[in-house]
């Protein structure tokens, strides 16, 4: 298993099957549109920013509880934000040589390997339980 | 006519005249030409065995066996395999290692000139599926599209998506897939808010179809998520399950994408990977 620098994501590079497996990172979701937009990270048009201002002032003006979806939350589920250096590994066209890598659209950030990924899975041993022992 | 003349050589005195006269086969090959196998492939240790039978000038039959390892990149991976002149009786492709099922690993066999990478093609003599079970077989045969026949099962695990962050799978490059089911769990926080799941299918920008979950999922709960077609649109609070039908058919180009869209997703929930199943074929390049 590895672990994608840019998003956080963890997968198996290869399937059950032997297939390779592409990660792709996702796009911003909801609560990290919303902190990118306070980080100043994002930077929305003016006109989508007078959407989002206005969702705002809706939901400022109702009796929200705890389970009261936002407008503000609805209006900025329908954008798609690609993260910032998303990793992309879908072949990027054929390998240069026989020894050389396939090359992949987008590294991001990079990948760490999880330890104990390549082998089987580590599993604790345990004591076996001592013999019960009847007495008549 | 003089005595003890062979009355074959008068027969096979010019290529012309043989190939009209005598003619084993329909694929005559000259000494400039060769047979190119390129393969698409997905599977794993996959090894393939090209074989041949030409019967040559000299009317003896030629047998040869070239080998060639494919990429698993379903990208093109090509053998050039140099002939002798005469006619190409027939031939087969077979795998000699791994276990490719039909959908995974792709041939075409052509008839080409050149012996490098700017070889060009002239005739194509197979194109087909080879498994362990199944050659292919050359000349003579139909070729076939990639996108036929049953393709591949694929069961696939996913990415856990990081905290807070959304479900996103692609097709891959080079592959076409039909979605057969789609499943994930939502572990939601303590933070209060009703989440409602759904799943969006897009072409890697415009949705084309989004199928959400029939009920809320609350906070501090694992809450299953399964998306399939003919399943019913159904919520099951006390279970913490959630159904949602899917088209009969969803047939999906490479880079198209399989996402989870949730409103009221928290910054601390968290997908686990998905586990979905689909039928792959090698699209074609």
């Amino acid at each position: 298993m590895v672990k994608c620098l840019s998003c956080g994501g963890i997968y198996a590079p290869t399937q059950a099957d032997g297939a390779e497996y592409y990660h792709v990172c996702p796009p911003l979701s909801v609560p990290e549109l919303k902190a990118a937009l306070k980080a100043g990270s994002l930077v929305v048009t003016p006109a989508f920013q007078a959407t989002i201002d206005a969702a705002a002032a809706v939901d400022a003006k109702r009796a929200l509880t705890d389970t009261t979806p936002l407008a503000v939350d609805t209006v900025l589920a329908s954008i798609t934000v690609a993260r910032h250096l998303e990793r992309n590994e879908n072949p990027a066209g054929p390998a240069p040589s026989l020894l050389a890598p396939t090359p992949i659209i987008a590294e991001g950030k990079g990948i760490v390997k999880l330890l104990g990924s390549d082998g089987p899975p580590i599993v604790a041993t345990v004591a076996p339980a001592p013999p019960i022992v009847r007495t008549p | 006519m003089a005595a003890n003349r062979d009355p074959l050589q008068d027969t096979l005195d010019g290529a012309e005249q043989a190939a009209a006269i005598l003619s084993p086969s329909a694929t005559y090959l000259e000494l400039d030409d060769e047979i190119r196998v390129t393969a698409y492939n997905a599977a794993a240790g996959v090894q393939l065995e090209i074989r041949s039978r030409i019967l040559g000038i000299g009317r003896k039959v030629q047998v040869s066996r070239d080998f060639l390892t494919p990429s698993t990149a379903r990208a093109a991976s090509s053998a050039i395999i140099g002939t002798d002149e005469g006619w190409l009786i027939g031939g087969e492709v077979i795998v000699a290692g791994g276990t490719p099922t039909v959908g995974q690993c792709f041939v075409v066999v052509e008839i080409v000139r050149g012996i490098t990478g700017s070889s060009q093609p002239y005739q194509a003599v197979a194109a087909g599926y080879v498994t362990a079970k199944l050659p292919l077989a050359f000349p003579g045969l139909p070729l076939s599209l990639s996108t036929e026949g049953a393709g591949a099962i694929r069961p696939i695990v996913g990415t856990t998506p990081g905290v807070g962050a959304e479900v996103l799978e692609t097709v891959p490059t080079g592959a076409r897939w039909q979605l057969l089911s789609f499943s994930t769990t939502l572990v939601t926080s303590a933070a209060a808010a009703n989440r409602v799941p759904a799943l969006i299918i897009d072409d890697g920008a415009n949705a084309m179809y989004a199928g959400q979950a029939q009920g809320n999922e609350t906070a501090s709960l694992a809450w299953s998520n399964y998306w399939a077609p003919g399943a019913p649109a159904l919520f099951v609070a006390a279970s913490f399950v959630s159904w949602f039908p899917l088209p009969a058919i969803v047939m999906l180009n490479a880079g198209s994408r399989i996402r989870t869209s949730t409103t009221a997703i928290q910054g601390a929930d968290q997908y686990a990977a998905p586990k979905y199943t689909v039928r792959e074929w090698i699209e074609g390049q």
